[in-house]
């Protein structure tokens, strides 16, 4: 069986009944990408020798244990090129980490590895994650599967496009506005943001620190928990992860949306809306009524101020965690005998526009004098923005709404950073007030995915995926393939 | 000159006018009133996490110096200090 | 204490304050770093070799606060009468430097682990007391060392992170100092209270307790405050003083000849005496300081900080009025003894033993602390030991031994040790006391000296000089003198 088509259960089954192996599975894979990836340039690179060795000791695994062998033993995965692998270079696609070689593997992909995955490559994204279209790349854009000429969103369009294109059936990403749900709705994909400081961020590079998590791109929502379950939990090495016990996304899977409370944020709904995209959303609505769900009005009026806190916080936290990439240690140096010079040199020909940009606005906005009216203010927004959920989930469930206001655009479309952001208009209130979200395919606009987004309380994300599950099950959607996949398979 | 970009007069400008235009946008900010509201840093309720004072294995400098553009096998290497202009 | 010549500062601080106020920096004395696992033992290490993704800044790594550092930095508080709120957080410090590996230092800026202490110190004779601004952790830096002599002619740095990251406590002070004296005890007295709740190991030559002092003058006739200058590089107490005391010749010969005092950073150069201008205010830095949003933030209830001050020990100023108290000993002497921990304790032991107070204190201060010293090994870790000090004081104190013969056992045994008594027993060193025996050597002395006999006899003190040695040499030593000094007196006067 071909990865191509397939969900990690079901390659899990076929590894156990023997109709598959690892280093089968691997070579299908490693074939596939050769052929995708030429149109896609979704990886940076691929990771054969690491990948021969963990399918290896898969099978071992495998044949040791075949039940009792995690879900995840011996299925490929695609890491975004933000997450650090020992002996594996990881650039974030900047040319300021051009040649940078972790010495040690991030906790997230570590319990990956330790559950058998197989790591088959490095995605391509956004230049440390800054962006929503991946044309923020320094090593090139990335083709969406359903339409090369178009983005994939971002910023970790790679790993979006890469399970679209059927590479792989799960790949990680890492989401700080709407960095997983976006291109996932872009790409016709399940990308899903867990709730903040359920996933270690220790090895991930950080962009803003407050709002980024890890999640998983897959094709289903059983297999996205099942990615996520893998992943998630404490880890002692990253002090904003929670220590609470991680409840099983799959014991309640299956429970349906009966009587569930279903609020619908009307601000959501606006905002320059494709509608194509309202369309296919509010038939989503209709299928969740269908099921059992009562729908609700709800109002989240500081949606409109959520982007302005978003583009203070974020640029302001990564203006201080892009400062180590000065030349000293690792990745790129532009020499110079004057050791400022060296700095201005290798930051100026390091990093990219967007990111100098944000790194711009951020020092701005933390300079003495512009603090209280930009950083501290953004604060307490954040604050008003958080509270507004937690008063709208008194009354509801969970919120759907459309992950993105439009679906794919074509490459170089929009060139004026403000209407770039705005693609997060709707994804990034949910990392501004930490809560899980995910997008789940729901129809075509124009002939390209559509994504709804489901949103719950903090640590609720097994009812993200209840609900999202019960959606996907009612519609076909997900069993939609990209062109691309359709012709690689 | 905080960021330490090195732009050239071209970026500068086309930068300059930008930032102009995202600081224009994110104004609306301003309106909101915060009065009697107070700030996040960050989500979640945690405090206290610390660890205990146990010592872990190190890197050591071979490998701690196996990313350095410029090293001499034990330290990392960077070009003079000119007086002040470090600082800001 | 030493300064006793008239110096131009003294003389510029007859029309002139000074207003000082010092910044010490103090190392930790964790196991590990302040956010990683890596040894804080960054001297014991080769370059580079202590050190882990998180104290090198790579991409993708967090923080992860030691226990250990916020529980020291509260006992300094403690120790330093700080009240300790209930809220804390790290923030981020925002600058370039090439030691300084992610671009910025953990640090504390608006809610500092504690505030509002005080520390007092005597000063020739007067109490003075040093208001404490706060006390707050932050993480070191790496370090860098220059190809040539001078860092302005160098053209390659090398840098070493066996440094970065070791738990740093900044100690501020207020600026209640006001002469160059002051600062130079506060800085013994602070480092004093540091070593002796064992926070710190007090090494000043390998900066593991760095100062800085902001300095200005104010004439004695204007109230208002002078521009403040900031003085660094100074390396030790010695440094400090003099480094104080030529910035106050500088400024008051500035402002002496009308012209003002600008802000600014000034290095002592050591070899030249005098403080040299590194930075003026145009390049004061802009921090940009924010919440570290990799640490969440501090809650140290009641509870925690009273478990902190149990742990405390008596500490210095308290244990030495007590000494008074319990031992009558003098302020002085009960100063000096409790200037370390190891020096006080060692004290009470012996009393516990058995040495009478005053005895004990006499021998620990005297030769006690000369043997320590010269052999460079505590009476505590010596071989005699503190019970086998106690037991030489007893062999004294019970008049079985001399003095000279004490001392003498004492600097044989100090090092290999063994036991006075038996050693005593062995070598028949016991005092020679018995009147009858003494009173035969006292005859034979007059009848071999009869010069010195007669001439005191006709009033000359010193001729008795001569007689006692002649007892002493004839008992090897051991003679009671002051019996041999009265039976003599007693024989002549008859």
């Amino acid at each position: 069986m071909s990865s191509t088509a397939s969900t990690i259960t079901a390659l899990a089954a076929s590894l156990r009944d023997g109709s598959s192996s690892p280093r089968e599975l691997l070579a299908q894979t490693l074939a596939h990408i050769d052929a995708t990836n030429t149109r896609t340039h979704a990886y940076l690179r691929t990771t054969r020798e690491l990948a021969e060795r963990q399918a290896d000791a898969a099978a071992r695994t495998l044949r040791a244990n075949p039940e009792s062998a995690p879900p995840m033993c011996g299925i490929p995965v695609a890491l975004k090129d933000v997450l650090c692998v020992d002996g594996v270079e990881t650039t974030a696609s900047s040319r300021v980490l051009g040649g940078f070689t972790p010495p040690y593997t991030g906790t997230a992909v570590q319990r990956l590895f330790d559950a058998g995955a197989v790591c088959v490559g490095k995605t391509n994204c956004d230049e440390f994650a800054m962006g929503s279209s991946n044309e923020n790349s320094a090593f090139g854009p990335v083709g969406n599967p359903w339409d090369v000429e178009r983005v994939p969103g971002g910023s970790s369009g790679g790993s979006a496009a890469s399970v679209a294109a059927g590479d792989v059936p799960c790949a990680l990403g890492s989401d700080t506005g709407g960095s997983i749900r976006q291109p996932a709705s872009l790409c016709g994909v399940v990308g899903f943001k867990p709730t903040y400081g359920r996933v270690s961020r220790y090895g991930l590079i950080a962009f803003a620190s407050s709002l980024d998590q890890i999640g998983p791109f897959a094709r289903s929502v059983e297999d996205a928990a099942i990615v996520y379950s893998t992943i998630a939990g404490h880890d002692p090495r990253d002090s904003t992860s929670d220590p609470r016990a991680v409840d099983d996304p799959l014991l309640r899977l299956r429970d349906g949306v009966a009587g569930m409370r279903l609020g619908v944020p009307k601000e959501y709904f606006g905002m320059g809306i494709d509608p194509g995209v309202r369309e296919a959303v509010e038939a989503a609505l209709r299928v969740l009524e269908g099921l059992g769900a009562t729908l609700h009005h709800v109002s989240l009026p500081s949606t409109e101020v959520g982007l302005s806190t978003y583009y203070i916080i974020a640029p302001a936290e990564c203006s201080s965690n892009l400062a180590r990439y000065d030349g000293v240690r690792f990745g790129l140096r532009v020499e110079h005998p004057a050791l400022i010079d060296m700095y201005l040199r290798t930051r100026d020909q390091g990093f990219g526009p967007e990111v100098k940009r944000r790194v711009m606005l951020g020092t701005y906005a933390l300079s003495s004098g512009y603090y209280d009216a930009y950083y501290r203010k953004a604060q307490k927004v954040r604050t008003l923005i958080a509270d507004e959920f937690t008063r709208v989930f008194a009354d509801v469930d969970a919120l759907v709404s459309p992950t993105s206001p439009t679906a794919a655009f074509p490459m170089g479309d929009r060139d004026d950073p403000i209407s770039m952001y705005m693609c997060d208009v709707v994804t990034l209130p949910v990392n501004l007030a930490g809560l899980p979200g995910i997008s789940v395919p729901c129809g075509f606009a124009g002939g390209l995915p559509v994504g709804l987004q489901v949103i719950a309380p903090r640590f609720e994300d097994s009812r993200v995926f209840r609900v999202a599950h019960a959606y996907e099950q009612a519609t076909e959607w997900h069993r939609a393939r990209s062109p691309l996949a359709e012709a690689a398979a | 000159m905080l960021a330490r970009l090195g732009l050239d007069e071209g970026e500068r400008e086309r930068f300059g006018a930008q930032l102009e235009a995202i600081l224009d946008h994110i104004s609306k900010l301003q309106q909101v009133d915060t009065s009697d509201v107070s700030e996040m840093a960050q989500v979640g309720e945690l405090v206290n996490v610390m660890r205990d004072d146990v010592r872990e294995p190190c890197l050591g400098a071979e490998r701690a110096l196996s990313n350095a553009p410029a090293g001499d096998g034990r330290h990392f290497v960077v070009g003079a200090i000119q007086e002040n202009e470090l600082d800001g | 204490m030493t300064q006793t010549a008239e110096t131009p500062a003294i003389a510029a601080l007859e029309r002139y304050e000074a207003v000082i106020g010092l910044e010490v920096h103090a190392q930790l004395l964790t196991v590990s770093k302040m956010f990683c696992g890596c040894s804080a033992a960054y001297t014991d290490a080769a370059p580079n070799d202590n050190t882990c993704p998180v104290c090198l800044g790579l991409p993708g790594v967090l923080p992860v606060i030691n226990r250990q550092a916020i529980e020291y930095t509260v006992r300094t508080a403690l120790a330093l009468e700080c009240e300790i709120p209930e809220f804390t957080k790290f923030d981020r410090k925002n600058y370039f430097y090439p030691d300084l590996p992610k671009g910025y230092q953990i640090s504390q800026y608006d809610t500092p682990l504690s505030r509002n202490g005080r520390i007092e110190f005597p000063v020739g004779g007067e109490t003075v007391r040093c208001g404490i601004t706060r006390v707050h952790l932050e993480e070191d830096t790496g370090t860098m060392h220059h190809a040539g002599d001078v860092l302005q002619s160098a053209t390659q740095s090398f840098v070493d992170f066996n440094r970065s990251g070791v738990p740093l406590m900044e100690i501020v002070g207020e600026p209640d100092l006001r002469t160059a004296e002051h600062a130079r005890e506060y800085l013994v007295r602070l480092r004093q209270l540091l070593m002796y709740i064992g926070v710190n190991d007090g090494n000043l030559e390998k900066g593991s307790f760095r100062c800085d002092a902001n300095i200005s003058l104010r004439s004695r006739e204007a109230a208002e405050l002078g521009t403040k200058v900031e003085v660094k590089n100074m390396n030790s107490f010695r440094a400090v003083h003099r480094a104080l005391e030529s910035e106050i010749e500088r400024q008051a010969a500035v402002l002496d000849s009308g012209a003002v005092i600008q802000q600014e950073t000034r290095g002592w150069v050591e070899t030249r005496g005098r403080t040299v201008s590194q930075r003026s205010k145009e390049y004061a830095h802009d921090y940009r300081y924010f919440p570290e949003p990799d640490l969440p933030p501090l809650r140290l209830d009641s509870a925690f900080v009273e478990r902190v001050r149990a742990s405390l020990p008596e500490l210095p100023p308290a244990r030495a009025r007590r000494f008074v108290d319990q031992y009558g000993l003098n302020a002085y002497d009960a100063s000096v003894l409790t200037s370390t921990r190891e020096d006080a304790d060692t004290y009470e032991e012996l009393v516990r033993l058995g040495v009478a107070a005053k005895l004990a204190a006499n021998w620990l201060m005297g030769d006690v602390a000369a043997l320590a010293n010269e052999h460079r090994l505590g009476l505590r870790d010596s071989g005699l030991g503190i019970a086998g000090l106690s037991r030489l004081l007893g062999l004294l104190d019970s008049a079985r031994i001399n003095g000279p013969t004490a001392k003498e056992l004492l600097t044989e045994l100090y090092v290999r040790g063994g036991d006075p008594e038996a050693i005593v027993l062995e070598r028949g060193l016991g005092q020679v006391s018995d009147e009858t025996e003494l009173e035969a050597l006292v005859d034979a002395a007059i009848a071999a000296n009869p010069v010195a006999a007669t001439d005191f006899r006709g009033g000359k003190q010193q001729a008795l000089g001569q007689l006692m040695r002649h007892v002493k040499e004839a008992t090897g030593g051991r003679a009671d003198m002051p019996l041999v000094n009265r039976l003599l007196r007693e024989r002549l006067s008859r």
